[in-house]
């Protein structure tokens, strides 16, 4: 008599006693932040002292942190973040990759859809929409904490 | 079949307009010695020339062209610049001359390397700081811009990659 | 230096008004000239050479640099001053080469008339009008190899490759142009009339 294979016997019964959280949809945390680069000179927060090395090329003088948010969304599922002004960011989790990788859809209603695939650690930064009042531009470093 | 009569006119007024080779211009001299009336035709042709150009001259001349450019800008609708060239002037003179990579477009499927900023989870968010980091952490796969937009893909020599996304004028 | 104009109409590609500002500084005589000398009504021409620039500015996409720009703005201006003379109820636009079956001039009459120094002249006004009417009567290919000779100083390569035209029909056409012009300068200034309607830097008419 042949005997059940040991590993498809463990992995059954590694899935019979998983704990129930092992079934539940994937989850991104992803933070968000919103940074106002300006070309007058100024201050820049402390905390983008590195952010502000990545745009040394450009003409921005200072960088103002306007807020930051750390969102957890479901796979499949969306989360809206107000950037300044009127806009916003919806984020979306479409899909946990095999790879740990998270794809995730950037939509700026009105103005931009992208989609990305990040890994842990990972950030796109989409800039460009101007603040109404003042002249500031606005940068959103959108980073993948992690992802499962 | 033109005579040779008319190919002499020709020559005749094309030399009036020195327009002519250096053999023809001797075949032309050659028959002028001989031929008192092509001289006076020549002349004439010169003539005609010298005046058209006055002519032409006095009548520009009465005109006062002061204020007639600033007129013509003045009906022009405001030109689109390129995206790239708004880039450049909102970004500033460096862009385009660094060593960026770019994608224009409105749906530019760009799977550009991009840096990481890690996340350093300290005690407090405030902790956070944005770093370079690990280039193969992000990829764009795709980007659409809507309405009046138009969107741009670039890494920075910084290392970040931006998607930038301008309204179009 | 001068800028040259391809790198104006590159500048005001990119929205610069002020490079589009120097190109039409640059050719708003050259371009009046061509139209006044077309149409003959100098309100009109003014009309024309502004229609012409703001036509340029929509189409500078269009404009590869292939040609030379003023060439380009040349055959805009042509073209508008031709709409023009089209929709004028009594004036056709005379297209036919008007071949000469007709009798030349008489040879020395204009030279004589101009004395021995041609290139000093300023041209009395009658004379001027008698030019003007001349040229109106000319067909309209002729008036405008005329113009191009003598306003923009077109070689002939340049008049064959602006007005698209074999080099052998540029020297046609030009002959052909100026024999007609002297015909009917010697109908207008004629026997009895004015001879000597110039006048040379020392004489006063």
């Amino acid at each position: 008599m042949k005997l059940l294979r040991p590993m498809g016997l463990a992995a059954l019964l590694a899935v019979a006693i998983a704990p129930a959280a092992a079934w539940a949809a994937p989850k991104a945390t992803v933070a968000v932040d919103v940074v106002l680069a300006s070309k007058e000179p100024g201050d820049t927060d402390p905390r983008l002292v590195k952010f502000k090395m990545q745009f040394a090329d450009f003409a921005y003088k200072s960088f103002k942190l306007l807020g930051s948010r750390l969102i957890t969304v479901e796979e499949k599922e969306s989360a809206r973040v107000d950037l300044a002004g009127d806009h916003k960011l919806d984020v979306t989790f479409s899909k946990l990759e095999t790879n740990g990788r998270a794809k995730l859809k950037l939509s700026v209603p009105g103005v931009l859809q992208t989609n990305v695939s990040l890994a842990r650690d990972g950030s796109v930064v989409v800039g460009g929409p101007a603040l109404k009042e003042g002249n500031g531009v606005l940068f959103v470093p959108v980073t993948l904490v992690e992802a499962k | 079949m033109m005579d040779v009569r008319t190919d002499r006119d020709l020559l005749l007024s094309a030399y009036a307009d020195d327009e002519l080779d250096a053999a023809e211009q001797a075949e032309v001299e050659a028959f002028l010695a001989s031929d008192p009336e092509a001289a006076l035709r020549v002349a004439d042709d010169r003539a005609l020339s010298a005046l058209l150009r006055a002519s032409f001259e006095q009548n520009a001349d009465e005109v006062d062209f002061t204020g007639f450019a600033d007129a013509v800008i003045a009906k022009l609708p405001a030109r689109k610049a390129s995206l790239a060239s708004r880039l450049r002037a909102m970004l500033g003179d460096a862009f385009g001359q660094r060593p960026f990579q770019f994608a224009v477009g409105a749906a530019a499927a760009a799977a550009v390397a991009v840096v990481a900023t890690p996340y350093l989870r300290g005690p407090a968010e405030n902790q956070r700081i944005l770093l370079a980091g690990d280039p193969s952490a992000a990829r764009v796969l795709d980007m659409d811009a809507l309405g009046d937009h138009e969107t741009m893909l670039f890494k920075t020599s910084g290392g970040a990659t931006i998607i930038f996304v301008q309204e179009t004028p | 230096m001068e800028i040259d104009d391809l790198a104006l109409v590159l500048r005001a590609k990119e929205g610069d008004q002020r490079a589009f500002k120097l190109l039409v500084e640059r050719y708003q005589r050259k371009v009046y000239a061509i139209a006044n000398g077309m149409v003959k009504d100098r309100e009109e021409a003014l009309d024309i050479t502004q229609e012409a620039f703001v036509k340029v500015h929509k189409n500078l996409d269009r404009f590869k640099g292939d040609s030379a720009f003023y060439t380009w703005l040349y055959r805009i201006t042509r073209n508008l001053a031709i709409d023009r003379i089209r929709s004028r109820r009594n004036e056709s636009v005379g297209f036919d080469e008007a071949v000469g079956s007709e009798e030349p001039p008489e040879p020395g009459f204009l030279s004589t008339q101009l004395g021995s120094n041609p290139q000093k002249t300023a041209l009395r006004r009658e004379l001027a009008d008698k030019l003007n009417e001349a040229l109106a009567q000319l067909p309209v290919k002729h008036r405008e190899i005329l113009l191009l000779r003598e306003v923009d100083g077109m070689s002939y390569e340049d008049l064959a490759a602006t007005l698209d035209i074999p080099k052998g029909t540029v020297m046609s056409r030009l002959f052909h142009a100026r024999s007609k012009m002297q015909k009917l300068l010697e109908g207008y200034l004629g026997e009895g009339g004015d001879r000597l309607a110039l006048a040379s830097g020392e004489e006063e008419g």
